[in-house]
């Protein structure tokens, strides 16, 4: 008999709780009347001038954005956005457990990807979200896989064109591995002909990643699965891919590169451009701009040179990165912005 | 002894909890769908149908429950009537007063939207990408280009790119995009065949719902889109019951009032704080506002409205603003 109570009551509640959340749904969210509120909008505008942008000493992977407007770093664990405009700073909010993995600015916007590292009694979780700056909002993605407790993220790449998005997983034994979100946010684990990748560059008009194989310096792309390879070039390092889908790929002698191979990725590698440097540098003083223009970049000298025309560039302190339009640098704590052109 | 009987007592505790709970779960598996499909919930019930019946695989979860004949009558609320809008166009006074209006909509938790008021009608353009047939461009990116000061996402596209589903780039507009008084893209090769349209007249007349291409040149429109539904016609709404049936999303819609008035609409969705809207959602606040004629443009992840500068909603994507083909745009 007690049983019997305890059923009845039980299952009174289960019917009240299924009527009220019904009620809810079906007078709420499924109502066939639409009651708004309506609020006049008044624009917003406080930009200053001269606004001197502080980067603190222990300040690490500073960036900006593709239009130099935001810099981010990480300082004390923690991810700070900065508007070069206004002065404004804005620390990302995470919850507890939550490390930053990685972030990536968008190629062509104001937000940027944040791999999450979520850590719970020994278990590592990684979890994809954006922050869009400019709204200052922030939302999770997708949670991603499982992983070590020394795995971290250590590269996305992302097309707002094909909204694909790759990851690069870097295990602790220096193993990587590459997975892909779609639009869908399906997660799907890529095939890479080599577990050693190195550099990865997304192409932005069609679902393709080319990727490098750093050990045996090689380039492929996923959508072929094949080797992207040049006549006369024995070992060559990726560079960049820029928005018309070009690929950029350096000749490697020894560890400098001393010639630049470029074309549409897909075309015969036979009718790809190639550009001669000067002197032979490491490929990371080697840059290319989104609108597929290379730079040559010489931090000792405070220089930055574009390879076609020659036309060089001064700016103070260490060399952060070139963005639309212009160079960033920080010098004695301050981000200096240095306009091309 | 103490401590081993505090344990002891415990036990039973979470063993009922754990009762409770998998028999809230049961019960409410095995009476719920009784509850949605006989009990009084009429707009869960026909939502649930409704979306049932667009799959191929899932058709019987109505199908269980309810006669063919019962199901038929649910899908047949939803439907859109269609209203032709014919040739004999609104007419008003163009006074070319330059006033824009941007007004922020909320409708409790379910969603938030913008609207902006263009008195004039005649500064509304239709914008299309740089990159027609290879890639789409961002609303914001056409509308700077442009020149706008205001501009909302246009018409639809071909998700594909080569093998990957849902990787477009939306470079390639669906139907037809006039632009300035020329034909930029068309794949409809019958003239006189009707299809759901957004254009603007030279005068500045909205013309919504299916219309030829003779019957747009005929009326001198200057630009033109494709996408529907229409949902007011005349003054005439077109869903009379149920929501529309393409669910809750990110919507986009334009409109006109009597005296030439423009009203263009986004709302968010998919996300906190805003789930989203029906087509009859959009159908409402259009008539609240007032509109003679107003149809839905391309909503979801593409809904953007740009002003002054800025992207005032927030696109539901993870990458933020998508790559449309064309946009509606205020000069």
């Amino acid at each position: 008999m007690k049983i019997f109570k305890r059923v009845m009551i039980w299952a009174a509640i289960s019917i009240a709780i299924q009527f009220s959340g019904l009620f809810y749904i079906n007078n709420f969210f499924l109502s066939e009347s639409t009651n708004i509120k309506v609020n006049k909008i008044i624009s917003k505008n406080s930009e200053k001038s001269n606004v001197q942008v502080f980067i603190p000493e222990g300040a690490k992977n500073v960036s900006t954005s593709y239009n130099g407007r935001y810099i981010a770093y990480y300082d004390n664990g923690g991810l700070k956005v900065i508007n070069t405009n206004t002065g404004d700073k804005t620390v990302v909010e995470f919850s507890k457990g939550v490390k930053v993995s990685y972030y990536k600015w968008l190629s062509d916007r104001n937000r940027m990807l944040i791999a999450e590292k979520h850590t719970s009694e020994g278990s590592n979780e990684f979890q994809l979200a954006y922050y869009d700056v400019d709204k200052d909002a922030k939302d999770k993605i997708e949670s991603l896989t499982s992983a070590g407790s020394k795995a971290e993220i250590s590269h996305i790449e992302a097309s707002p064109l094909t909204n694909m998005i790759y990851i690069k997983l870097a295990n602790s034994d220096n193993r990587n591995s590459i997975y892909s979100v779609n639009i869908m946010k399906e997660i799907q684990k890529v095939s890479t002909n080599t577990n050693t990748v190195g550099n990865i560059c997304i192409v932005p008009h069609e679902d393709n990643l080319i990727y490098e194989d750093y050990a045996y310096k090689k380039i492929y792309s996923t959508k072929t699965g094949k080797a992207i390879e040049i006549a006369g070039v024995d070992k060559s390092v990726l560079l960049s891919v820029d928005s018309n889908d070009n690929v950029y790929i350096g000749e490697l002698s020894g560890n400098t590169v001393s010639r630049v191979y470029y074309g549409l990725v897909g075309a015969d590698t036979s009718t790809y451009k190639m550009a001669n440097l000067a002197t032979a540098v490491d490929s990371k003083e080697v840059l290319v701009s989104n609108d597929g223009k290379i730079y040559l970049n010489d931090n000792f000298r405070g220089k930055v040179t574009e390879l076609s025309t020659g036309k060089e560039y001064t700016y103070r302190g260490n060399f952060i990165q070139i963005y639309e339009g212009g160079i960033l640098s920080v010098s004695d704590n301050q981000a200096v912005k240095t306009a091309m052109k | 002894m103490n401590r081993y009987f505090k344990k002891f007592r415990k036990a039973p505790g979470w063993k009922v909890i754990v009762a409770f709970i998998i028999f809230q779960f049961v019960f409410a598996i095995l009476t719920g769908p009784f509850i949605v499909f006989y009990g009084p919930f009429q707009n869960v019930k026909k939502t649930i149908v409704g979306a049932a019946m667009t799959t191929l695989s899932h058709q019987y979860i109505a199908k269980m429950f309810l006669s063919d004949q019962d199901i038929q009558a649910i899908l047949n609320e939803n439907k859109i009537e269609t209203i032709q809008q014919g040739g004999d166009i609104l007419k008003f006074i163009n006074r070319h007063d330059r006033n824009i209006d941007v007004e922020e909509i909320t409708e409790g938790q379910k969603f938030t939207g913008y609207m902006i008021i263009v008195n004039d009608p005649t500064r509304i353009k239709v914008g299309y990408t740089s990159k027609l047939g290879v890639a789409g461009e961002m609303t914001s990116q056409i509308a700077k280009r442009a020149g706008a000061i205001a501009a909302v996402n246009g018409g639809g596209f071909t998700d594909q790119s080569g093998e990957s589903k849902w990787a477009g780039t939306g470079g390639i507009p669906t139907g037809i995009l006039i632009s300035d008084g020329k034909t930029i893209s068309s794949d409809i090769s019958n003239k006189s065949s009707k299809v759901n349209v957004m254009a603007m007249t030279k005068d500045g007349v909205l013309l919504v719902g299916p219309h030829s291409i003779n019957e747009m040149e005929k009326l001198n429109v200057t630009e033109a889109i494709t996408f529907g539904p229409a949902l007011i016609v005349n003054g005439k709404t077109t869903i009379k019951s149920g929501d529309g049936g393409w669910g809750i999303a990110p919507r986009t819609a334009i409109g006109q009032k009597r005296d030439g008035t423009i009203l263009m609409l986004v709302i968010d969705g998919r996300q906190a704080g805003s789930i989203g809207a029906t087509l009859k959602d959009v159908q409402n606040i259009m008539v609240k506002y007032g509109a003679y004629n107003a149809t839905n443009l391309d909503g979801g992840s593409s809904s953007t409205m740009y002003y002054d500068g800025e992207v005032l909603n927030n696109p539901c994507d993870p990458l933020g603003e998508r790559s449309v083909p064309s946009i509606v745009y205020v000069k």
